[in-house]
């Protein structure tokens, strides 16, 4: 009796332990990932993992403007004597509380650069700041440096996991365990793009357009307003939403690159297509040409000595390396080429470990003992099983990482240009039956156009909503009629008979709406040639009486009353 | 050791009266410990003591009894206990009292509930004057619609009218209820989808939101003060965002919001650039 009752007792505490453990959050990889061949999947899991981090270690990597957080500083005055302080500086000045002890001190430039130390004391009169361990060597006047960097992505990261994840995914990618259960989808952040922004066309989304959306919601959609958040709070959620979009669109373009060579299916084929030699071969050169461009890939088997190590390559890699040396081997038989030292003059980056990052040149390897020789000394000493990769310093897959997240970082530091915004210069005329008629005319006319898809009385349901429409970059039909987003997903004209507005009603926002596009909509953009301002406010004038019409199609008969306090009115009365 | 027990029961009516004592002064058992916002809740309140001070003397003459028992069972050992087949007249004694308890107290409070719910009483507002928007609940956020400034209603048919068309010059905001505080004002609450519950604890209103209905709901904030408003019906897995604010204001305050408003909403990018931004 006693046992059965210590059994039960047991297995309800380990039910109940089991239960409590909580899933580890990680980043889906996206399908065009998935669908690499192995090595090639490998190399944009490592590249993201050592930029990014995972959802519970966070890289920032300060290449993207994104407000990681901190407090910024400069030394006024290294300290000769003490090796553990300096005199700072803090832009803006900092209150006295916000610093604690414990606080991390990372180096953005000077000899400390890229290093960090755990702050031991600060003392805001003097400003006087100890940090715990010695700095060697000790950093100069005018090093800049950031306290407590990164303390906003991870308020982000959390109010995020609270309120967005749930329908827009830990990765960003609008497929969180609510998401399937929506229409329209929640947004996909990792093609960088969002529909309702107040920039020119090919331009991204600013902070403001983010924070407005966040704040107001979208309706119409499953979008809710979220206007009760503090405003660091805002600002901690969008840097976050932007860090995945930064990341999503990064493991894109990096997955778009190698897939046209390396997909599953293309790397087959090009097996296939290598006739001449034998399949063995034939998969080897393909292979060949990957490593060259990304890099041979292992980790280290043990330690030697300061510069030397004894590594082993990943199985593909050292079967492409047994290949290669066979080949070179034949070569010298053959009197073709002289014996040169394989893998010299090239460079091992480490992917994992202490000196993650960092680069040394290669001096000689010995495909026998597996040892690697460099002519520096490694500094931090690697322990075995860091991961790292050798290649040639140029033209290599980690110059194209560099180029593509750059284009990446210049993208959403133009969308904050002043010069990209859309904002009209002349005012709205004042709606009138006129002006709405005049709207109208627009609507139908074949040089707007809005008919193909708003459909004759603006309710959604143009002739393009009846066609069957291309995909993109294809020749191939959608199975169904109907327009598509750039998401893949169905995307109905708007309804304009509902007066539901999903990017805003404010007469402003209309007016972007059709000046700066619905981005990754059919929703096309109009210049100030194609349309210049005094129609597109009767245009956007039209479109707001479209709810109140007695008889569709039939613009309303009586004008709009004039709103007391309105700008309008005001303009008009002074004139 | 017997005497312990006795003394043990008869402690707890005495906390029990404590605790009674201090309650109000400390407002313990209201939400936020606030007292009632408005003067509704203030009678909600009244309902609320008058059920305590009910229980209290229920349960201190309950542990009276038992402290008697107890101490003349200590007492007197060598009583004998006696047994009985049940009295028929001490059975209809204790449910008739308290039927009638409960039959006062339902009584009691229709008062308070006739005001609240009841469109024909005396003190239910008139629906006319005291307007100030149009509630909908959905998942997982209210939306809220205000008449132009200048809008009145002067007939039933007006105010239907309203409600059932949408109008070029309404007012949109999404969970921030604004009105003028120290004033009875009407909200007519609806959903756009499922069951929802418009709670604000501290004004003491619960309504629930109900699919295919237009609900008015009235309330008076006597303090110009921000109330939270939660959806007090689990409506789904968002439920827990559903938090917005009412915020009562004075009437200059209110009149001067609405105006901003209107000036936010009718914005066309050029006479007001620096509203862009939020």
């Amino acid at each position: 009796m006693r046992v059965r009752l210590i059994i039960s007792f047991a297995f309800a505490g380990l039910c109940g332990l089991v239960g409590c453990s909580q899933p580890e959050a990680e980043f889906a990889l996206s399908e065009h990932t998935k669908n690499l061949i192995a090595p090639a999947k490998k190399t944009v899991e490592d590249a993201l993992a050592q930029n990014f981090g995972t959802p519970n270690d966070l890289v920032a990597w300060t290449r993207f403007p994104i407000e990681y957080g901190g407090h910024a500083g400069t030394v006024r005055e290294a300290q000769s004597d003490d090796e553990t302080a300096v005199a700072v500086d803090f832009d803006p000045p900092l209150e006295d509380e916000a610093l604690q002890s414990g606080a991390t001190v990372r180096w953005l430039s000077g000899k400390q650069q890229g290093n960090t130390q755990t702050i031991a004391s600060y003392n805001p009169a003097t400003g006087f700041l100890k940090v715990s361990a010695a700095m060697d060597p000790s950093p100069g006047a005018g090093d800049s440096f950031v306290v407590g960097f990164g303390q906003t992505l991870k308020s982000g990261r959390k109010l995020y996991m609270t309120h967005c994840m749930h329908c827009h995914g830990v990765a960003g990618d609008g497929a969180g365990p609510t998401a399937k259960y929506l229409n329209p989808r929640p947004r996909d952040y990792r093609l960088g793009l969002f529909k309702f922004t107040s920039t020119a066309q090919p331009e991204r989304a600013t902070r403001a357009d983010l924070k407005r959306i966040v704040k107001q919601g979208i309706p119409g959609t499953y979008m809710p307003s979220f206007l009760l958040l503090e405003d660091d709070e805002l600002t901690a959620i969008i840097a976050y939403v932007r860090w995945l979009a930064c990341r999503g669109e990064t493991e894109k373009k990096l997955a778009a690159d190698l897939s046209g060579f390396y997909s599953k299916e293309a790397f087959t084929k090009r097996v296939e297509s290598e006739s001449e030699s034998d399949p063995d071969d034939a998969r080897l050169i393909v292979l060949q040409e990957l490593f060259q461009s990304i890099g041979y890939s292992g980790r280290v088997g043990s330690v030697q000595g300061a510069n030397r190590l004894q590594i082993t390559f990943d199985s593909e890699v050292q079967d492409v390396i047994e290949y290669e040396q066979k080949q070179l081997q034949a070569a010298i038989t053959a009197g073709e080429t002289a014996e040169a030292p394989w893998l010299a003059d090239k460079e091992l980056v480490w992917i994992t470990g202490q000196s993650t990052g960092k680069r040394l040149p290669v001096t000689a390897y010995d495909a026998v003992t597996g040892s690697l020789t460099f002519a520096t000394a490694m500094k931090p000493a690697p322990t075995i099983g860091d991961r790292f990769f050798i290649h040639d310093s140029e033209d290599s897959f980690e110059g194209f990482i560099d180029e593509t997240t750059n284009d990446i970082a210049d993208f959403w530091t133009e969308a904050e240009d002043e010069s990209v915004l859309v904002r009209p210069t002349t005012p709205r005329t004042p709606s009138s039956a006129k002006s709405i008629a005049r709207g109208r005319e627009l609507f139908l006319s074949k040089k707007v156009n809005c008919v193909q898809c708003h459909g004759p009385h603006g309710r959604g349901d143009g002739p393009m909503t009846e066609a069957f429409q291309k995909k993109p970059n294809s020749e191939e039909k959608y199975p169904e009629p109907g327009l598509f987003d750039i998401w893949g997903n169905k995307s109905k004209p708007r309804d304009l008979t509902r007066g539901l507005y999903r990017g805003g009603r404010r007469p402003l926002d209309l007016y972007r709406r059709v000046r700066a596009s619905i981005k990754g909509t059919g929703m096309p953009a109009f210049n100030a040639q194609a349309l210049p301002d005094k129609d597109l406010w009767d245009l956007v004038n039209y479109v707001m009486s479209i709810p109140f019409e007695k008889q569709a199609g039939h613009p309303a008969v009586h004008t709009q009353k004039p709103i007391k306090g309105d700008s309008n009115s005001k303009r008009e009365s002074s004139k | 050791m017997k005497k312990f027990w006795c003394l043990f029961f008869m402690f707890w009516p005495i906390i029990g009266l404590i605790a009674c004592a201090i309650s109000p002064s400390m407002n313990w058992g209201f939400p936020y410990g606030l007292p009632a916002g408005s003067p509704l809740g203030e009678r909600i309140d009244g309902l609320y003591y008058m059920i305590l001070a009910l229980v209290l003397i229920v349960f201190t003459g309950t542990q009276i009894g038992l402290g008697y028992v107890l101490w003349r069972g200590s007492e007197e050992t060598d009583e004998r206990a006696w047994y009985t087949h049940g009295s028929h007249s001490l059975e209809v004694i204790w449910s008739i009292v308290p039927a009638g308890i409960l039959l006062f107290i339902a009584l009691y409070q229709m008062d308070v509930w006739a005001e609240y719910r009841i469109q024909d009483n005396k003190n239910f507002p008139n629906q006319l004057e005291t307007t100030v928007a149009e509630v909908t609940a959905r998942q997982f956020e209210w939306r809220i619609r205000y008449p132009a400034p200048d809008r009145k209603f002067a007939t039933r048919a007006d105010l239907v009218t309203w409600l059932r068309n949408p109008q070029s010059d309404d007012l949109y905001s999404v969970n921030d209820i604004r009105v003028p505080a120290g004033k009875k004002v009407t909200i007519h609450l609806r959903t756009e989808d499922v069951q929802h519950s418009f709670f604000v604890p501290v004004l003491r209103i619960k309504q629930d939101a109900v699919p295919g209905k237009v609900i008015p709901v009235w309330f008076e904030a006597t303090r110009a003060d921000q109330y939270e408003l939660l959806c007090a019906e689990l409506c789904g897995w968002g439920h827990y965002k559903m938090k917005a604010r009412v915020w009562a204001q004075s009437q200059e305050e209110y009149d001067a919001y609405l105006k901003q408003l209107q000036h936010d909403q009718f914005d066309d990018g050029v006479s007001s650039a620096e509203n862009d931004e939020d």
